[in-house]
């Protein structure tokens, strides 16, 4: 009886502080209905003369004029496109010094929500042996810089759109770099390259009298590049074998992974994608080599540091004891 | 004693000389928390580097941008492996707690302890010492404090100064006061470590306030040890740190050795101010006899075993009548 009389007398109070709530949450939802921006000045218009007419100059139908880019050099060896379509690996009997290729099958349509993918990714790279590194850097400052002046020069005074800097920079390469805007402006994607496996084995492994000599015997390289992220983007590998050869090799990164096969009387030493350090989109590159014998230097050298930081930290904090 | 002639900074590295002991033994576990706390790091590293050319950058140089890779790299992630550095020193730091009375100790009585005795002083004044280091913890928020104060102070010259650096400058000097406001407050706790050592003093706060007053009291000259002997350290890091700059990059044993060296030095200074601080103490403080405590475990008394002899032939004792047997 007592609880039920105490339980009555709750009530009312409760019933009381519910509806001042419900009050208090109806003048603040009608506030912020009836606030507003105030958008409109309560002054009489300003008298601004009219803007001038926009001219922009149609580029859009017209055909980008071509720029000559600089011849590409030849190199040696060179090995087949990564882009061949995949096939079968064949007994490589007439030119053991040529690879084979095999490239991962080509990966399923994206859904609609992910960003398209490369309209056409070109074939080749604009990459030239380590010699004419530099005239292939200065070719390309000196093409973005056109690009630069042209943009600022046909839409200066005026509110270009990204569409505007990239349609300028297709029209002054002189290429369609659609594939890349599409990728590194409108997508998601991340670029990682990585060296899968990169061994070589004896042809002849099955001989029980097998003994392996230096230039003699002869080894079946094989060499796996891997795209481990979705940014398709086409990078060349330097393949290097223990008797001072090197090999470049060429990929548009279409397939998942490719795989180069080599016969010679040489082992691998070391694969490196982009050993010029140009893909700087590459979100690790340290995956981007691989060496068959172990590299100890880096290791022991960061393990000493981290041993003495570690030792001077303890002494630092020791000095408080 | 030949030392009595000396100045009590000349007498302490001496005294560290002759108990180099102690030393080595402290160089070795803080190389053995180096090592333990670097082990996870270095194992992460060569599982990333050991087969890979990106290495060759770190190698044959050291390109701090490859290095800072190793952070940032989600795969790698070296920052996550630095816990275990912080853990070793943590223990480190806990190991130098523990083992300041033994080391004290020895300095005081100035004679190779055993490890028993060693380990019994250290034992001893492990938890007094605690205590003291949680009294420090107030000076030590009082120093940070007026640090705190100083720089805002040099922030808020800075900003309205006329010349770019005088921030700067002022910075500079707010950190070097700092620096000197902690030495002083080290001092202080070293003589209060020290005179519980000579005393056996259990009270802390008591002792901690004798200690200001010592060294209140002999402050000039006391800093003075204190500040020669870090100036030591300082130099002998900066020194260490040039010669290492200039070793060719692929030089890696002749790098660890100078970076030990580095180390060696920096706790051969801490030891020293110690030691120093013992001489001090013991020559114009307190007058307190060597032998006053004792602290040593003592020696197990010799315990004689009785041969049983044959009884002698004694009259029989008068027993009182002899019981019945019990199932009559």
């Amino acid at each position: 009886m007592r609880e039920g009389a105490k339980a009555r007398r709750q009530k009312g109070p409760r019933c009381a502080r519910a509806f001042v709530h419900l009050c208090m949450c109806a003048v603040l939802v009608s506030g912020c209905v009836r606030a507003r921006a105030k958008a409109q000045p309560d002054g009489p218009p300003l008298d601004v003369p009219a803007p001038p007419p926009r001219v922009v100059e149609p580029v859009g139908n017209e055909p980008p004029q071509l720029i000559p880019l600089p011849e590409e050099p030849r190199r040696t060896p060179v090995g087949p496109r990564a882009t061949a379509p995949p096939r079968a690996e064949q007994p490589n009997t007439t030119k053991p010094e040529a690879p084979k290729v095999e490239a991962a099958p080509a990966e399923p349509p994206k859904s609609v929500e992910e960003a398209p993918k490369p309209a056409a990714p070109p074939t080749a790279l604009q990459t030239t042996p380590p010699g004419a590194q530099a005239e292939v850097e200065r070719n390309i400052r000196a093409t973005m810089a056109r690009a630069m002046r042209a943009y600022f020069m046909k839409y200066r005074f005026t509110h270009p759109t990204q569409e505007d800097f990239m349609r300028t920079v297709n029209e002054v390469s002189g290429r369609d770099l659609s594939w890349y805007w599409n990728q590194a402006m409108f997508g998601t994607q991340v670029l990682d390259y990585e060296v899968l496996r990169a061994d070589s084995n004896p042809v002849n492994w099955f001989d029980d009298n097998l003994k392996e000599k230096k230039g003699e015997t002869e080894y079946e390289t094989q060499v796996i590049l891997h795209r481990k992220g979705d940014f398709v983007f086409p990078v060349e590998a330097v393949v290097k074998f223990d008797n001072g050869e090197t090999t470049f090799e060429r990929w548009d990164g279409k397939e998942r992974w490719v795989r180069y096969v080599y016969r010679k009387k040489a082992q691998v030493e070391s694969v490196q994608i982009d050993p010029d350090y140009r893909v700087t989109l590459d979100r690790d590159y340290l995956n981007n080599s691989h060496t068959t014998e172990s590299q100890h230097g880096a290791v022991h050298k960061v393990a000493t540091y981290w041993m003495f930081l570690t030792q001077f930290l303890a002494q630092m904090l020791s000095w408080l004891a | 004693m030949a030392d009595d002639q000396k100045g009590p900074v000349a007498a302490g590295f001496s005294l560290l000389w002759r108990r180099q002991g102690v030393l080595w033994w402290v160089f070795v576990v803080n190389l053995l928390c180096g090592a333990l706390g670097a082990g996870p790091a270095a194992i992460r590293t060569a599982h990333a580097l050991s087969h890979s050319l990106a290495g060759q950058k770190l190698s044959n140089g050291f390109d701090l941008g490859m290095f800072f890779e190793l952070f940032r790299l989600p795969d790698i992630d070296l920052i996550r492996y630095s816990t275990s550095s912080y853990v070793f020193a943590f223990l480190f730091f806990l190991f130098m707690l523990f083992v300041t009375g033994g080391i004290l100790e020895t300095y005081r009585q100035d004679h190779r302890l055993r490890t028993g005795d060693f380990f019994a002083a250290s034992g001893a004044f492990f938890w007094r010492f605690v205590r003291l280091l949680l009294l420090s913890i107030i000076p030590f928020a009082i120093v940070g404090m007026i640090y705190q104060g100083l720089s805002k102070l040099a922030d808020h010259i800075g900003d309205r100064a006329i010349a770019d650096q005088v921030g700067i400058f002022l910075g500079w000097a707010a950190m070097l006061i700092f620096l000197l406001l902690a030495l002083w407050v080290r001092l202080w706790f070293d003589i209060a470590q020290v005179r519980a050592v000579a005393r056996n003093e259990r009270g802390m706060w008591r002792n901690l306030w004798k200690s200001w007053r010592i060294t209140w009291h002999d402050s000039r000259h006391l800093f003075r040890i204190y500040f020669s002997i870090s100036l030591v350290a300082w130099v002998t890091l900066v020194i260490g740190l040039v010669i290492w700059a200039h070793l060719p990059p692929t030089s890696l044993p002749l790098s660890f050795v100078l970076l030990e060296l580095i180390v060696l030095a920096q706790l051969m200074t801490r030891l020293w101010q110690l030691a120093s601080a013992t001489t001090w103490y013991q020559r114009h403080a307190e007058v307190v006899a060597v032998e006053a405590v004792i602290l040593t475990t003592p020696h197990p008394e010799e315990i004689v075993e009785t041969t049983p002899s044959p009884a002698p032939d004694l009259p029989p004792a008068d027993l009182g009548p002899e019981l019945p047997p019990a199932d009559a």
